[in-house]
């Protein structure tokens, strides 16, 4: 029996005509988990990232059977270099353990915005960004949407909340896992008609608030499949690139770490 | 609009202006509905209209106890110098003996049994000066009496009913104790009262011996009034001798130009306030933040004694320690509809509820660590947790959105809701306040609807 209370409060404050079915499913509004303005950022670098790089190649190689997307990272000038998606999730995991992560794309322009890092000259995966099913990389789509509620594309997860599932039956013989920190954004933003458009910062999610003269350009002429999501070398925000294994040397890691246990 | 209610209005409006003009110079720090006030006059006033009880934090010196004793007297018609004489003073040794009643020492010696009242339970306006040098078991007697109006000594009572009542604290120091979350819960608001500028300030300081407050003092009354609180009388005379000792300073006021509430107004008043109706987003924003405040997904709802965890996502629930009380949301409540009252309002609009609550609950919040550091660096004029509860109260931050953002996004999903239960589709509401809940990391407003639709 509903609460007597609740239907008063609902007759006080109801429209007098019955809401109209919904002809599209609405996306639940949530909130992040992230304290982000208390993180502090740096490049995965020193002894930290020759630590991680190790490990990383250990589990690689073990869990993953060195599945080549993977084998992308390399230690070099004292900094972890390489990016890609699979690479990324994989290198989360083995962050969390010590209390850090990646940089999620709402981390990625906080960390611009703070002045933290120079970012310009290099590149970093942060997201996936699943359009309509077909393809690009269908098998990865059709898995992730089997996990996840989809209501309405184009839809961003970022890599921060994912995990990595060894699949032979997939193109790259990996697959992404939805897991209980999964954000599931509903990112209209990224429609194919705003390809092209500028903008100079990005929202508490990390997506772009367009501006006609800024200086940044979201690249995103797609509608169908899904893409990584990275900014690149000009820090410009890019969503159309379907390789998900591809990883040159420019690639950086961007770590995060949270509040009191600060990593500087 | 009746005559009656605007002729009200401006009489309080008249007092909030000579007191704000000639008595407690100030600078005008809050704004609702396109209309300026002084934080700490305006809170006062309305506490006035509701007989609350209001905290005033600020530095030595600052015009804490001064602006409560020009409010008790303004609006209570009470001779200044009555006010200042029986206001207590905080200290360490102060027993429930001095503040509230001792025995009859002469009839004791004559094996009888009798009450002498203090003044300060006496006189129903009341203040408590550096309520924080008094240690936590007695901040409590002191709150009991001033919640209920009674006050118990011995097997004896009297009862003065719900008053305004005042108390001040200095900034922590050595000397003061801290006041524990269950005695700031009972204080309506809190304000802080301010340095009022360096104008204001060389004005002031030309004010030798307060020669203004001159102008609300009559000592000849204030013997008159002691006399009549040392008499021993029964209190039910005391009132009424009081009452007149009012009535003949009130005459002395009138000459001098001030507005008087009559006991009369005071209650017309209480009437009009308590039927000002919310309107739809006032109170949707209302029970968006009592959510925020009181639900947990993970923990069932807000507790003192669980964690916080940001799991769900950055709610409110997820940056302070503790939960909401029933006290906090009455508060929000009373002083919203006085404050549209005031403003000559039909209804409590949004702006009302958004401007007052974080006044209801500054002094209330314990932030958390990670809160706090992310505000610690802000530009600011309030005091930290002022101006923590504005921010996270209102649009909030890039990094931490507030209330208000969320229920701008997510009010239009409430409304189908609402819409779809108040028509009597019931299944349907419930289906799509789970679907917005999603799975806890929607807002806790839906999580809460989900419960009632259930009937859990």
């Amino acid at each position: 029996m509903p609460n007597k209370n609740f239907i008063k409060l609902a007759k006080r404050q109801m429209n007098k005509e019955a809401p109209a079915e919904r002809i599209q499913p609405t996306t639940p509004i949530s909130q992040s988990s992230h304290l982000i303005n208390n993180a502090s950022y740096s490049f995965l670098e020193g002894d930290l990232g020759r630590q991680v790089l190790e490990e990383y190649n250990q589990i690689a190689s073990k869990d993953y059977q060195g599945a080549s997307a993977l084998n992308v990272l390399s230690f070099g000038d004292n900094v972890v270099k390489g990016s890609n998606p699979f690479a990324f999730v994989l290198l989360n995991k083995i962050l969390a353990q010590q209390k850090m992560r990646i940089a999620s794309p709402a981390d990625l322009e906080r960390c611009l915005e703070k002045g933290e890092l120079d970012l310009r000259g290099t590149y970093g995966d942060s997201g996936l960004v699943l359009r309509d099913s077909g393809n690009p990389n269908e098998y990865l789509l059709n898995n992730l949407a089997t996990q996840i509620n989809i209501l309405e594309t184009p839809v961003m997860i970022p890599l921060t909340g994912l995990g990595l599932k060894y699949d032979s039956n997939s193109p790259h013989d990996l697959v992404f896992q939805s897991t209980d920190f999964s954000e599931i954004i509903y990112a209209p933003q990224l429609n194919k008609t705003n390809h092209g458009k500028k903008f100079d910062s990005g929202d508490k999610q990390g997506l772009p608030i367009f501006k006609d003269n800024g200086s940044r350009t979201l690249y995103s002429n797609k509608d169908v499949g899904l893409y990584r999501l990275f900014r690149d070398w000009d820090l410009d925000l890019v969503a159309w690139d379907d390789d998900l294994a591809y990883s040159v040397s420019d690639g950086r890691v961007v770590v995060c770490a949270e509040g009191t246990s600060q990593k500087k | 609009m009746p005559k009656t209610k605007a002729k009200l209005q401006d009489k309080v409006k008249g007092l909030y202006d000579r007191i704000g003009s000639d008595f407690y110079l100030s600078r005008d720090d809050f704004e609702a509905n396109g209309e300026r006030y002084n934080s700490a006059l305006l809170m006062g006033t309305l506490t006035e209209l509701n007989k609350g009880n209001m905290l005033l934090f600020g530095e030595y010196g600052g015009g804490k106890t001064t602006s409560a004793e020009y409010l008790q007297s303004v609006f209570n018609g009470l001779p200044l110098d009555l006010v200042k004489r029986v206001a207590i003073r905080g200290n360490p040794q102060l027993t429930e003996e001095k503040m509230v009643g001792r025995p009859h020492y002469g009839k004791m010696h004559q094996g009888e049994e009798d009450v002498v009242w203090q003044h300060f339970v006496q006189v129903g306006p009341k203040i408590f000066d550096e309520f924080n040098r008094m240690p936590e078991s007695n901040q409590a007697v002191v709150l009991n009496g001033v919640d209920r109006g009674e006050w118990n000594y011995l097997n004896d009572f009297i009862s003065t009913g719900a008053q305004p009542f005042f108390a001040t604290c200095n900034y922590a120091d050595k000397g003061n104790n801290g006041l524990i979350p269950p005695i700031l819960d009972r204080f309506d608001v809190a304000v802080e009262s301010r340095f009022p500028g360096v104008a204001n300030a060389l004005h002031i300081a030309q004010d030798y011996h307060n020669d203004k407050d001159k102008i609300l003092s009559n000592p000849e009354l204030t013997r008159k009034a002691l006399g009549v609180l040392n008499s021993g009388k029964p209190q039910a005379e005391v009132q009424t001798e009081l009452e007149g000792i009012i009535r003949e300073h009130e005459k002395g006021l009138m000459g001098k130009g001030f507005s008087i509430l009559s006991k009369e107004d005071k209650e017309r008043i209480e009437q009009e306030v308590r039927a000002i109706p919310f309107d739809k987003d006032a109170e949707q924003y209302f029970a968006f933040l009592v959510s925020e405040m009181n639900t947990s997904p993970k923990y069932g709802q807000k507790r003192s004694i669980d964690p916080t965890t940001t799991e769900n996502g950055l709610y409110l629930q997820a940056s302070f320690v503790g939960s909401g009380s029933r006290r906090e949301e009455k508060s929000i409540v009373r002083y919203s509809k006085s404050l549209a009252w005031l403003q000559d309002q039909d209804k409590v609009n949004l702006d009302h509820v958004a401007q007052m609550a974080p006044y209801v609950l500054w002094h209330r919040m314990r932030w958390t660590p990670e809160t706090e550091n992310a505000f610690k660096d802000n530009d600011r004029n309030d005091p930290l947790d002022l101006h923590i509860t504005k921010s996270l109260l209102g649009e909030g931050t890039g990094e931490m959105p507030g209330v208000k953002k969320r229920f701008g996004e997510s009010q239009e999903n409430y409304q189908r809701v609402i819409d779809l239960a108040g028509h009597g589709k019931m299944d349907e509401a419930l289906r799509e306040a789970k679907e917005y809940s999603a799975d806890g990391r929607g807002h806790p407003i839906f999580q809460d609807v989900v419960k009632d639709l259930e009937g859990v």
